[in-house]
C-alpha cells in the first residue's frame, strides 16, 4: 500500500495504491490523520489504484470522515475500481461520503 | 472499558428480573459470537470482506475468551465466510462467552449474581444490576450517537450494528424516538460488515423459529 498526496491550500488530493486492509490500515490511518493535522480540511481520494478494501480499510475511511466532518470539511472518493466500489456499496458508504466516477470529479466536489 | 459482549449482555438483561428475555437463545448465542469477532476485528487480529474472514495476526490479546476464539480460528481452515464462523462459534463458544461476560460484569461490580431454583430443583442464576452507572453511560453514549448528526466513533458504530442485529435498540431509544431514528440506525448499522453478517444470521434463526408457528 502506498499513499501519496498533492495539496491545494486546504484541499488534499490523496492517491491510495494497493490494498487497504488489516496489514496496512494502521499506517494508512496515521498518514491520513497527519494530513488533517497538517491543515487539510477537505480530502478527495483517488481510488483508481486501490485494488482491495476490507473491513479494516473501511474503518480507516470512517475515522478519516469523522475527522474531516468535525473540521467541517468535505471528503469524497473517485475513480474506484469495481471490486472496491462494490464493497463500499454493500457497506452503504455513499451515505457518509460521496463517490464519483473520477478522481477529478471528487476533487471538484471537495473544492465546492 | 466493557467488551462488546459485556455491553450486549448489560443492555439485554431485564433490569428487574436479571435474566435475558429479549433474545431467543440461539440468537443470543450468535450475538455473543459476533461480539467476539467484532472485538478481534477492532484489535486487528481478524479481517473480513463480503466473502470471507481470515486471521491476520495470531498474537494473543490477553483476554482469555478472545484468545480461545483466536485459536479456534487458526486451527481450522483459515478462510471461511463470516456466516460460517458465526454459526460455528455460536455452537461451540457462545456459552463460554456468555458465562465470561456475566462473570466480567459481576467482577466489575456492575451486576450481582443470585442463585435460585427453578421448580425447586433446577439451578437458576439471575444477574440484577448492582449499580446503574455503567448501564446509563453506555445508554447515554449510544443515544447521543443515534439521535445526533455527527459520525460516531468507530467502536460505537460497531456496537450499534451489533445492537441492531440483536433488535436491542428499543432498550436505548423510546417508542417516540425510534421511528425518527430508523433511517440513521439503518445507515450506521450497515457500515460494519460483521454486523451485517450477524444481522442476516439472526434473521435466519428468527425465521427458522417462526416456521412451526406458521405450519
Amino acid at each position: 500500500m502506498n499513499i501519496t498526496h498533492t495539496r491545494q491550500d486546504q484541499l488534499a488530493l490523496v492517491k491510495i495504491e494497493g490494498r487497504l486492509d488489516a496489514a496496512t490500515a494502521a499506517a494508512a490511518e496515521k498518514q491520513l490523520v497527519d494530513l488533517v493535522a497538517a491543515g487539510a480540511r477537505s480530502i478527495a481520494v483517488d481510488g483508481s489504484a486501490l485494488v482491495y478494501i476490507s473491513s479494516a480499510g473501511l474503518r480507516v475511511l470512517l475515522s478519516l470522515a469523522k475527522k474531516i466532518k468535525a473540521a467541517q470539511g468535505q471528503i469524497a472518493l473517485g475513480g474506484l475500481q469495481p471490486q472496491v466500489k462494490e464493497i463500499l456499496e454493500i457497506a452503504g458508504f455513499s451515505s457518509i461520503m460521496p463517490v464519483y466516477a473520477t478522481a477529478e470529479e471528487a476533487r471538484r466536489a471537495c473544492e465546492g | 472499558m466493557l467488551t462488546f459482549a459485556e455491553e450486549i449482555v448489560l443492555l439485554a438483561l431485564d433490569e428487574r428480573e436479571g435474566v435475558i428475555t429479549e433474545l431467543p437463545h440461539q440468537a443470543l448465542h450468535t450475538a455473543m459470537a459476533g461480539a467476539v469477532l467484532m472485538e478481534l476485528s477492532l484489535l486487528n487480529r481478524v479481517d473480513a470482506d463480503a466473502k470471507q474472514m481470515r486471521v491476520v495476526d495470531t498474537a494473543p490479546t490477553g483476554e482469555p475468551i478472545l484468545d480461545a476464539v483466536l485459536m479456534d480460528l487458526q486451527d481450522r481452515h483459515p478462510e471461511h465466510s463470516l456466516a460460517y464462523w458465526l454459526n460455528r462459534l455460536a455452537g461451540h463458544r457462545a456459552h463460554e462467552i456468555l458465562r465470561l461476560s456475566l462473570a466480567g460484569l459481576v467482577g466489575k461490580g456492575i451486576l450481582r449474581e443470585e442463585k435460585h431454583r427453578f421448580l425447586w430443583v433446577f439451578p437458576d442464576r439471575r444477574y440484577p444490576r448492582r449499580q446503574d452507572r455503567e448501564f446509563m453511560e453506555v445508554r447515554a453514549r449510544l443515544r447521543q450517537a443515534l439521535l445526533g448528526t455527527d459520525l460516531p466513533d468507530v467502536r460505537d458504530i460497531v456496537l450499534i450494528s451489533l445492537l441492531n442485529a440483536c433488535r436491542l435498540i428499543p432498550r436505548i431509544l423510546s417508542d417516540n424516538e425510534l421511528p425518527r431514528a430508523q433511517a440513521r440506525i439503518a445507515q450506521l448499522a450497515r457500515l460494519d460488515l460483521i454486523g451485517q453478517a450477524l444481522a442476516k444470521s439472526i434473521r435466519e434463526i428468527e425465521f427458522a423459529l417462526s416456521l412451526p408457528m406458521m405450519l
